[in-house]
């Protein structure tokens, strides 16, 4: 498997604040990696600077050995990102919003068409599609936006929270979105507060506190680092996070 | 079933072209308002075109009247083009205030420029468009106004009145130039946080800067419009004008001058690129600083803690810290106070000889009190951050709606007291009717909100001056108007003709009255 990013000494600071401190991974090609942490940890503040939307102090970030500091056009061509917050134009039907993501990114326009029809019935938006965004759910605008940030097959996918105001249905439909993802090659990272889903999920988790890398590795690896053998991924998050920073990092 | 067909316009030019960009831009700008494009597009025709065809009656008549352009000999021409500079001024000042809060909320509220930057689209190119959308969207209201007469005036006095045109254009690219470098530099000078609120100062100010002036003068000059032609001719002969002088070089590229329009141009050309680079440039530093703004961890107000009083009092002390804590909203409020701000000039004439006597202020305040207390019954009934949590708290929709009157109301009053004792030193019986008009023009704008409330957000109210529904703010007005007709007639001794407007105002109140809806489990 390719290394699809590779960060490394990643910082940032607001005012006086190190909200990210010197963070290293990396995330392999067709791996689902899951980015853990309390609220405020650095988890969003990391994903924005991989993501061109911030600029870091200090480190190194390479999207599939391109030096997305140096040239972001180049590294942005492969990302998708998809914020916490759903980011979408009240006014634009659904379909225009895809047709015009699509054009941000250069998809071609009838592979969009292609691509945004199949999207849209897949995430069950299709009779939705002339609809303005504005009279969407939380839920179908979550569709809409993860519609978007598929549809020009991304190789590295950035998801904050990507499950938030989903039902059940469409929760395990992303869910398994996500997976085929993974399977077709592509690389994922995730952040979420529903611990559940990053350990059925994640292929390697990490775990980050105060901008620091507490850990990362596979569940059975973290279950060892926290002494906690055999116990939920809840426990052994919840077990991490108690300790003071430099003692959990060791 | 038959298939629902996809509707879609192309945005025209290659995808992440400027023309695609900027058709995307023209997209959502047409788009904003609440009708519908087809409706939209069919008022600003029969605008448009009622517009032309009045002032092609006008401009028939008068339009071989007017001298023709170039104004460039003697004084009196200098006085045409300072008249017209005055003009120029005030559009370019309300041209860069707009500019200034757009380039401010790009920065603060970032919306769809977090989506547009990671894309792999260069910065430059889409806050180029982005700037360019802010200046066009400058333009409407005055191509829209001048442009009709000005095609008249080119058909029937000189075509170098074209020019105009021009200059209008490229007036609002050189004001959204020099509001994005004032911007960046504010940045960089005093930080975002005092950024974000001197920028909405500064843009009230530079938006209301040049109205005031002319008010100013207007309102302390002496024996205006009671000249003869010939005093006239002699304050000319006085002020002696050269038509020729550097300041004047906009006013005679607005009126044809081939060398100052294309001078004008050139300095379009570049002030207008200049400020997207400068601003483009530390744009995703800006944003990041903004951003850590709203991240820093505040103090904890020990007070906040405390829970004190019962629903009422929870519900008052709320709204009244949102609004405190809410320096653009209160700048936007405020800006209401800077257009009463001529009456003061009364005041200060020199030589105290009073054109307007204290009753003047009765009807003055009385419109204020309503504009205001509606701005903020508005901001506190209708712009309800959490209305489920309202909802779901155990106190009846009368209850809050009561408690967010008086938070709507009470700093309305607070703000009027002042002048009312002021009046009330020199007359007592003004202020006694202005103390009236006020306390009812301010419960009535309250009243007609909290009947006619539309759910909204804050950020409507910052971005948009916005405040409530077309009924909600017409019938503010007309209600208002009425009131304020009462308060004018009781307080310059006419208690009788008083009765009329305060009928129909009482009418019209009647007639909006809507009964509280109820919350699904009011207690």
């Amino acid at each position: 498997m390719s290394t699809a990013l590779k960060v490394s000494g990643l910082a940032k600071s607001y005012g006086g604040k190190r909200a990210v401190d010197g963070i290293t991974f990396e995330v392999k090609s067709g791996e689902l990696y899951a980015l853990l942490g309390p609220n405020g940890a650095g988890k969003t503040t990391t994903l924005r600077m991989i993501a061109g939307l911030l600029n870091a102090d200090a480190g190194q970030i390479d999207v599939f050995d391109v030096d997305a500091r140096e040239d972001p056009i180049a590294a942005k061509r492969l990302i998708a990102w998809l914020p916490d917050e759903p980011l979408l134009y009240d006014k634009l039907t659904a379909w225009e919003y895809l047709e015009f993501v699509a054009g941000l990114w250069g998809v071609d326009i009838a592979e969009a068409r292609n691509r945004a029809e199949h999207l849209l019935k897949l995430l069950g938006l299709w009779d939705n599609r002339n609809d303005r965004c504005e009279t969407f759910s939380r839920g179908m605008k979550q569709k809409a936006v993860l519609a978007g940030a598929l549809i020009h097959e991304p190789k590295l996918l950035m998801l904050d929270e990507p499950l938030t105001g989903l039902d059940a249905a469409a929760s395990r439909l992303v869910k398994d979105l996500i997976r085929e993802r993974v399977e077709r090659g592509a690389a994922v990272i995730l952040t979420t507060h529903i611990l559940e889903v990053a350990e059925r999920m994640a292929d390697r988790i990490g775990i980050i506190k105060d901008g620091k890398l507490l850990t990362e590795g596979r569940l059975d690896e973290l279950q060892a680092h926290a002494g906690a053998q055999g116990q939920s991924l809840e426990d052994v998050f919840l077990s991490l996070i108690a300790q003071p920073t430099a003692i959990a990092a060791q | 079933m038959k298939a629902k067909k996809t509707k879609s316009r192309s945005l025209g030019g290659k995808p992440g072209s400027i023309r695609w960009l900027m058709g995307h831009e023209l997209r959502l700008f047409w788009r904003r308002g609440r009708i519908s494009a087809r409706s939209g597009v069919i008022v600003v025709v029969l605008l448009l075109g009622l517009w032309s065809l009045a002032s092609y009656f006008i401009f028939m008549r008068i339009g071989p009247l007017i001298p023709p352009p170039p104004f460039d000999d003697g004084p009196a021409h200098g006085l045409v083009l300072t008249a017209i500079s005055i003009m120029v001024a005030f559009m370019g000042s309300v041209m860069m205030s707009g500019a200034i809060l757009g380039s401010v909320e790009a920065i603060y509220t970032r919306n769809d420029l977090d989506l547009l930057l990671s894309t792999p689209i260069s910065a430059w190119r889409i806050l180029a468009v982005r700037s360019a959308a802010i200046a066009i969207g400058a333009m409407p209201l005055y191509a829209g106004l001048l442009g009709p007469p000005l095609l008249w005036m080119a058909l029937f006095s000189s075509p170098l009145w074209l020019s105009a045109i021009v200059f209008i254009v490229t007036l609002a690219f050189i004001a959204t130039g020099l509001a994005l470098l004032i911007v960046t530099a504010l940045f960089r000078l005093i930080g975002p946080k005092r950024t974000r609120i001197l920028a909405q100062i500064f843009s009230a100010v530079a938006g209301a800067a040049v109205f005031l002036t002319f008010q100013y003068f207007n309102v302390t000059s002496r024996n205006a419009g009671n000249m003869t032609p010939e005093e006239t001719a002699a304050l000319i002969q006085t002020w002696n004008i050269d038509p020729n002088i550097w300041w004047l070089f906009p006013a005679r590229a607005f009126t044809g001058d081939i060398l100052s329009i294309l001078f004008w141009i050139v300095a379009t050309a570049l002030i207008f690129p200049l400020g997207v680079f400068v601003f483009s440039r530390g744009f995703v530093s800006d944003a990041a600083a903004a951003l850590a703004m709203g991240q820093k961890k505040r103090v904890a107000d020990a007070r906040v803690a405390a829970v004190r009083g019962g629903v009422m009092s929870s519900i008052i002390r709320k709204e009244l810290r949102l609004l405190t804590r809410d320096p653009l909203l209160l700048s936007q409020i405020g800006l209401q106070l800077l257009y009463f701000l001529p009456i003061g000039f009364v005041l200060l004439r020199p030589d105290g000889d009073f054109l307007l006597t204290p009753a003047a202020f009765a009807p003055a305040l009385t419109l204020l009190a309503g504009a205001l207390a509606g701005s903020l019954i508005w901001v506190t009934v209708s712009a309800e951050d959490a209305p489920d949590l309202i909802a779901s708290a155990p106190v009846s929709m009368r209850a809050s709606d009561r408690a967010k009157l008086f938070s709507a109301i009470a700093p309305v009053l607070a703000l009027m007291a002042l002048p009312i004792i002021a009046l009330a030193v020199r007359d007592p019986r003004v202020a006694a009717w202005t103390t009236g008009g006020v306390v009812v023009n301010a419960l009535s704008a309250a009243l007609i909100g909290v009947w006619r409330r539309t759910q909204g957000s804050r950020k409507d109210f910052v971005r948009r001056r916005q405040s409530g529904s077309l009924m909600s703010s017409l019938g503010k007005a007309f209600v208002g108007l009425g009131i304020t007709a009462t308060t004018a007639a009781g307080a310059y001794g006419y208690p009788w003709l008083a009765l009329i407007p305060a009928i129909i105002a009482v009418a019209m109140l009647g007639a909006l009255y809507r009964p509280t809806p109820q919350f699904a489990a009011a207690s």
